[in-house]
């Protein structure tokens, strides 16, 4: 068992627990290759890969969080809850958190007033299955600078993208305020598993190396008191191998019994009751540079 | 035939530990386009060692009784006039990291003069004379040098021809140079961002540390200067400071290796006789191999 430091600074939204874990999973499916290109769905092997997924990953991944008795969060595109809508009834059924992360996938920054429409329309389609939409994650990390401000006019509580913190924070938009539960990519499976002949690739590591890796970014919490968001992806993370891993993970926290595991939104709810949380405003975090210092666009 | 603990820049020890801790913050990717300040999480990302990574390390240094050394650009430190402070109250040494992060080897002699020169003047304002310079991403012309011994710093770390300090001569001057090195950046096995590229790729931290111990006993071998560079908004996350910890302890045990801040290395290596002389002027490719010659080229 570690050390702990005393624990003097111990913000009050962890209450008496030294950190917490929050398990995250971005249900992209098909989403994320055909945002890319729409010439993707004609490629069996890579739609087949995506759908694995929703398909396997999902009720594999139900099954482990009931054994170990913990509550997750699923941001699920509009596209993929039309396509696989029993993927999302399942987890809406074992009363997991589905949370908002776009309709079509797409690289936010990119758009313009089509952010605005892609935004309302997977906003739609949650909400046409009876989800309570309680958070958003900007598909890609493309948050653009107008994201956070939508988030905030749509009457969501919190938002999950940015990484200046490990610990929640206020965000001061535009458009009135949200929490920012701050995800990283170290703790993104997204980085270690997976490799893919097109779109965004990386080079497989063993499972038991990623695994210690978080172990260690959870230990390091819990002396001083954070907020572990982790972001995991089904279709990279069903398989047997790196579910072994996420077991061990979630079974060695919860023996730790200093960790609690939340929902975006209980974690957000606690950031909110937190009277000492760090306010940031997203105007300040955009600077204007100098075009003479910068010259390059 | 090396002789360990060759050199009296080691003073009498086996190797010396430098660690450097870049706090580049928004300029890295703003020096790849002036677009990314319009991207939240390019911003967000950078601006975490202000919010927590350079605060974790500070912490972590007092607690082990180390100094660094902290290569701030005068952008970073205009806008984030905290961590000057900081740095300084922690008893650690502050040098020249450029004024916008942009890459020397991308700028003509004259804008390379503009924003050394204004790197300076930013550092003088916070009540800093810098004793040592670092290129920006270490991509240094050959220029650069000119000006580091123009304006009298006493070394640079940007070149990389030995694994201890060296000389180099340039004009009728010499600066010591602290030779940094690719594997012992943590950059390149943790750095990642969407847009801009920046790294692909992302280790755990424990293979890092590892790859690093192997480094340092190398060094304790051959007597060298392991040269750690630690970016505040990548090593500076909660576990990877954790590892890193955990390496200098190791060092710390050692016995036989001195952890000492760049301008402590460069004053012993500028009184050491005996350091390697390098000369400081641009290779010239053979024109009839370099590039090689395509079979069929010319016909």
């Amino acid at each position: 068992m570690a050390i702990r430091a005393p624990r003097s600074e111990a913000p009050a939204w962890l209450g008496s627990a030294a950190a917490a874990m929050m398990l995250t999973f971005d249900v992209d499916a098909e989403a994320p290759l055909l945002a890319d290109d729409p010439g993707h769905g004609a490629n069996a092997m890579l739609m087949a890969h995506q759908s694995f997924g929703p398909l396997v990953g999902v009720p594999r991944i139900l099954e482990l969080l009931a054994e170990q008795e913990v509550r997750a969060t699923f941001f699920v595109p509009g596209v993929t809850a039309e396509r696989h809508p029993s993927a999302l009834e399942s987890i809406l059924a074992a009363d997991h958190e589905v949370g908002h992360h776009s309709h079509s996938h797409p690289r936010y920054v990119d758009l313009e007033a089509a952010e605005e429409e892609d935004f309302e329309r997977g906003l739609e389609v949650l909400r046409r299955f009876g989800v309570d939409v309680r958070g958003h994650r900007t598909p890609l990390s493309s948050a653009s600078p107008r994201t956070a401000g939508l988030v905030a006019r749509h009457g969501l509580s919190y938002e999950s993208t940015l990484m200046d913190d490990d610990r929640p924070y206020r965000l001061m938009t535009g458009e009135g305020s949200i929490i920012e539960l701050p995800p990283y990519w170290g703790l993104d499976d997204w980085l270690q598993y997976v490799n893919l002949p097109v779109s965004e690739s990386f080079r497989v590591k063993p499972v038991a190396d990623v695994i210690a890796g978080w172990q260690l970014e959870l230990e390091a919490l819990r002396r001083e008191g954070g907020l572990c968001v982790l972001t995991m992806h089904p279709f990279a993370h069903g398989r047997g191998s790196r579910m072994r891993g996420l077991r061990a993970l979630i079974a060695d926290a919860r023996a730790a019994g200093d960790v609690v595991f939340l929902t975006g939104a209980e974690a957000a709810r606690r950031a909110e009751a937190d009277p000492a949380l760090a306010v940031r405003e997203l105007a300040r975090l955009l600077p204007d540079p100098d075009p003479a210092v910068y010259p390059a666009w | 035939m090396t002789r360990v603990g060759e050199g009296s820049w080691l003073g009498g020890k086996r190797a010396a530990l430098a660690l450097t801790i870049p706090v580049d913050c928004e300029t890295m990717v703003l020096a790849q386009g002036r677009r990314h300040a319009g991207s939240p999480l390019a911003m967000s990302h950078q601006v975490y060692e202000v919010n927590r990574g350079v605060p974790r390390l500070l912490s972590m240094l007092a607690d082990l009784g180390i100094a660094a050394t902290f290569y701030i650009p005068g952008w970073t430190l205009e806008r984030h006039p905290q961590l000057a402070e900081a740095v300084l109250t922690g008893g650690h040494e502050l040098a020249h990291h450029s004024y916008s992060h942009r890459k020397p080897t991308e700028l003509t002699p004259a804008e390379e003069r503009e924003d050394f020169e204004r790197a300076l003047a930013t550092l003088r304002s916070f009540g800093v004379e810098p004793a040592g310079h670092r290129a920006a991403s270490w991509s240094a012309g050959f220029t650069t040098l000119e000006l580091v011994a123009e304006h009298g710093l006493l070394y640079d770390s940007s070149l990389m021809g030995h694994d201890r300090p060296y000389r180099v001569v340039v004009g009728g001057a010499q600066v010591v140079e602290l030779p940094p090195h690719w594997a012992l950046d943590d950059f390149d096995h943790y750095a990642y961002l969407p847009d801009p590229f920046v790294g692909r790729n992302v280790e755990a931290p424990q293979t890092v540390a590892a790859v690093w111990r192997e480094e340092l006993d190398g060094m304790r071998e051959y007597g060298g200067l392991c040269q750690l560079t630690c970016h505040a908004f990548l090593s500076g996350r909660p576990g990877r400071a954790l590892a890193l910890r955990g390496l200098l302890e190791y060092a710390l045990g050692c016995g036989d290796v001195d952890l000492l801040t760049c301008a402590e290395v460069a004053q012993r290596a500028a009184r050491d006789p005996d350091l390697d002389l390098r000369p400081y002027a641009p290779v010239t490719a053979h024109a009839e191999v370099e590039p090689v010659p395509l079979a069929g080229a010319g016909q």
